[in-house]
């Protein structure tokens, strides 16, 4: 066992374990992995070689955690072994805990009993960085293979990318692969520098730009031979973690941008920030900033499917999404003059950017009006949520709200509408107690990253 | 509809094959009815011991006559065929409304399958809907487990008929593999067996099923602590897992059994 002596523990009081049951090392190295907030099977179309799976572009949740988490893959570490020393990390080298490893054959024969028992779409595995980056991503290419090549598993394989490992790796991952990722963890060098020292953004991007362009060539060459085989159909994601460091949201969204835009990321997942062990590079947060988690997501959605460009989404003086509202419904106030968005006229990329219009509901007025009129009472039965989208949609040239009586006399309506910060405080959610809103603020200067 | 005229009542048999041809009835002559009369449904009451209800009307080939009014709805709009399976599949009692959305599409042509303002279209809408989200859902929730022979079976309860929509899915999915769906409420089966298809209803829809609960396999045991395992005790929200999971479907997940 080659593992033995990559993987001795150098930091850890505990002893590292090989010979552990299966059992407790599913358990381990799990708990190990859950921080990855990545969960998707979708995005890839593969047939079965005559064995077993079949990947499917929409995805499928086979179950849901007690967080309220879609279980849709194995999702676990290959070692939970590692030499970095990441502040944020749960298994980061100085942590005290217990240490194990995987061997191949024990992961492909979980993903394939997994599997057939429809519990699993397929595997994602990730690795604590137990040696040099080339054995490690070996190691995961080498699971990859037995289940691709010995099992015929055509199930869906998300494989982590490790930064440092030589390209001729990463290539041969992508091919038996899905999806691949490298996690950038911080939208800022100088945050890694601060948390995560051992890593390069340099690194990390490197791996991510190689993987675009192996994906770009592979693209076309799968259109001139038809057997070729395709590089990680699924594409890449990456994370980010959210409250560690003090980065804003606004670099945070910029940085999301600039990889979906120039490196062709299909998700970017952010990871609200679990505080595992003291740290003094640390914030001391109550809990997990899920709702700033739960924002940064709904910007996400703001640029992937509602058309806004990254610059939109905070183009006025904040640095950090609302906490109170959503940021689509804060551009829209800070845009008021865009609005009463007309139902009988606006085109579908108009309908998208008022608040409590989705992609459903925009699509569906524009499908009704081919046969008629879009009725302003037939609005909330097509999943138009009226409480926030009276404010901003008009029919007839009339904005909606005027055309209720009950809110004909609200307090704050002038001539020219409604007040701003009166509309602010109406549409504001409700506060979830349980949901930590701390925002920590920016102390140092933020060494952005370049991107070629 | 003023070009519509009713026509009594309609009855049919409770098959796909008679719903396809009604629809097709009231797409092809814009005719509607005052009522329906679905034999199966009245099945238990007085009108089982009457036998299965005549289709109004009897085609001499039931299963031609379908065939026939299929392929004429499906290349009229694939929407709408879809929607008239997804009917049948859901149980409900929406045949009349069905027949209207039929009426009108055949009078003012697809488009009237656009407007979401329409309470017939809208009613027969979110019942396929239902069924779409439940085949969705069955899809990931089905468990299935190892007999013996190797057949592997999943046991299922779901709301709408819908376990034949699942064997393509499935089929894909088991590559060479052998396997079986079983429909406990509606005593059907679905089985691939050796590459071929097989179907089967009452005592023998069941006997696809495995003889031991297999509760304590090897697999079901680390699946239970994997699934316990990769929940971040720190987001804890059982609220949210109800509503993405509803417990109607607990019974058959062995990580949440017991459970709730």
């Amino acid at each position: 066992m080659t593992e033995l002596i990559f993987n001795l523990p150098l930091y850890s009081t505990r002893v590292y374990s090989i010979a552990m049951e299966l059992g407790e090392k599913l358990e381990l190295l799990t708990a190990s992995a859950r921080y990855d907030a990545s969960c998707a099977s979708s995005g890839s179309s593969r047939s079965s070689y005559g064995g077993l799976g079949a990947a499917s572009p929409a995805g499928v949740c086979h179950s849901w955690t007690g967080d309220g988490r879609c279980v849709s893959l194995l999702k676990v570490l290959y070692s939970n072994s590692c030499r970095k020393d990441c502040a944020y990390c749960a298994n980061r080298a100085s942590a005290d805990i217990a240490r194990t490893s995987f061997v191949p054959e024990e992961l492909v024969r979980l993903t394939m009993s997994f599997y057939k028992r429809n519990y699993i779409e397929g595997l994602f595995l990730s690795s604590g960085i137990f040696a040099d980056p080339d054995i490690v991503m070996e190691r995961l290419i080498e699971v990859a293979r037995i289940l691709r090549e010995r099992e015929r598993f055509g199930g869906y394989i998300h494989l982590k990318a490790i930064p440092g490992c030589g390209d001729s790796l990463l290539k041969k991952a992508g091919i038996y692969a899905d999806r691949l990722s490298a996690n950038i963890e911080f939208p800022t060098a100088s945050s890694l520098a601060l948390l995560a020292p051992e890593k390069s953004g340099t690194e990390i991007l490197g791996a991510m730009r190689f993987m675009r362009q192996t994906e770009a060539e592979s693209k076309e060459d799968s259109g001139r031979f038809h057997d070729a085989n395709r590089f990680a159909p699924a594409g890449q994601s990456t994370q980010l973690v959210i409250g560690a460091s003090p980065d804003d949201d606004r670099t945070i969204v910029r940085l999301a941008g600039a990889l979906y835009g120039r490196l062709g990321l299909r998700r970017v997942y952010y990871s609200a920030f679990v505080p595992v062990s003291p740290d003094p590079r640390l914030p001391l947060l109550s809990g997990p900033p899920l709702l700033r988690e739960h924002r940064l997501y709904q910007a996400d959605w703001l640029m992937r499917f509602y058309g806004f460009r990254v610059e939109e989404i905070l183009d006025g003086e904040e640095a950090n999404l609302s906490s109170d509202i959503d940021p689509k419904t804060a551009w829209a106030l800070r845009h008021l003059d865009f609005f009463p968005v007309d139902i009988d006229k606006a085109e579908y990329a108009e309908l998208l950017r008022v608040p409590g219009v989705g992609v459903t509901g925009a699509s569906r007025i524009v499908s009704t009006r081919r046969s008629g009129r879009v009725k302003p009472e037939d609005l909330p039965r097509m999943g138009i949520v009226m409480k926030r989208a009276r404010w901003f949609l008009g029919s007839r040239g009339r904005p909606l709200y005027s055309l209720v009586e009950a809110i004909a006399d609200a307090p704050a309506l002038g001539p020219s509408g409604p007040d701003p910060d009166w509309l602010r405080r109406i549409l504001a959610d409700a506060p979830k107690a349980k949901k930590s809103t701390s925002y920590p603020r920016a102390a140092v200067p933020q060494i952005e990253f370049s991107f070629a | 509809m003023s070009g519509a005229y009713p026509r009594g009542t309609w009855s049919y048999d409770g098959s796909l094959e008679g719903l396809i041809v009604l629809a097709h009835r009231a797409f092809s002559e814009l005719a509607i009815p005052d009522a329906v009369a679905n034999g199966l449904a009245a099945e238990g009451e007085l009108f089982a011991l009457l036998g299965p209800a005549p289709l109004y009307p009897a085609p001499a080939d039931l299963g031609r006559a379908a065939a026939a009014a299929s392929s004429e709805l499906r290349s009229f709009s694939g929407e709408l065929f879809d929607m008239i399976m997804r009917i049948w599949m859901s149980e409900e009692a929406l045949e009349l409304a069905l027949f209207r959305v039929c009426a009108e599409a055949g009078r003012y042509g697809s488009d009237v399958l656009l407007d979401h303002g329409r309470v017939d279209l809208r009613a027969i809408s979110r019942a396929s809907r239902r069924v779409i989200c439940e085949i969705h859902k069955i899809t990931g929730l089905a468990r299935f487990s190892p007999r013996g022979d190797g057949l592997y079976t999943a046991p299922l309860e779901p709301d709408a008929n819908i376990i034949a929509m699942l064997m393509p899915h499935f089929a894909r999915r088991f590559g060479s593999a052998d396997f079986a769906i079983v429909d406990l409420r509606r005593q059907l089966a679905f089985a691939r067996k050796g590459g071929r298809f097989e179907s089967a209803t009452g005592e023998e829809a069941l006997a696809f099923l495995p003889d031991a609960d297999g509760s304590d396999d090897e697999a079901v045991l680390l699946w239970k602590r994997y699934f316990k395992a990769t929940e971040n005790p720190s987001r804890k929200d059982p609220e949210l897992q109800r509503r993405l999971m509803p417990h109607r479907y607990w019974r058959y997940l062995p990580e949440v059994a017991g459970e709730g």
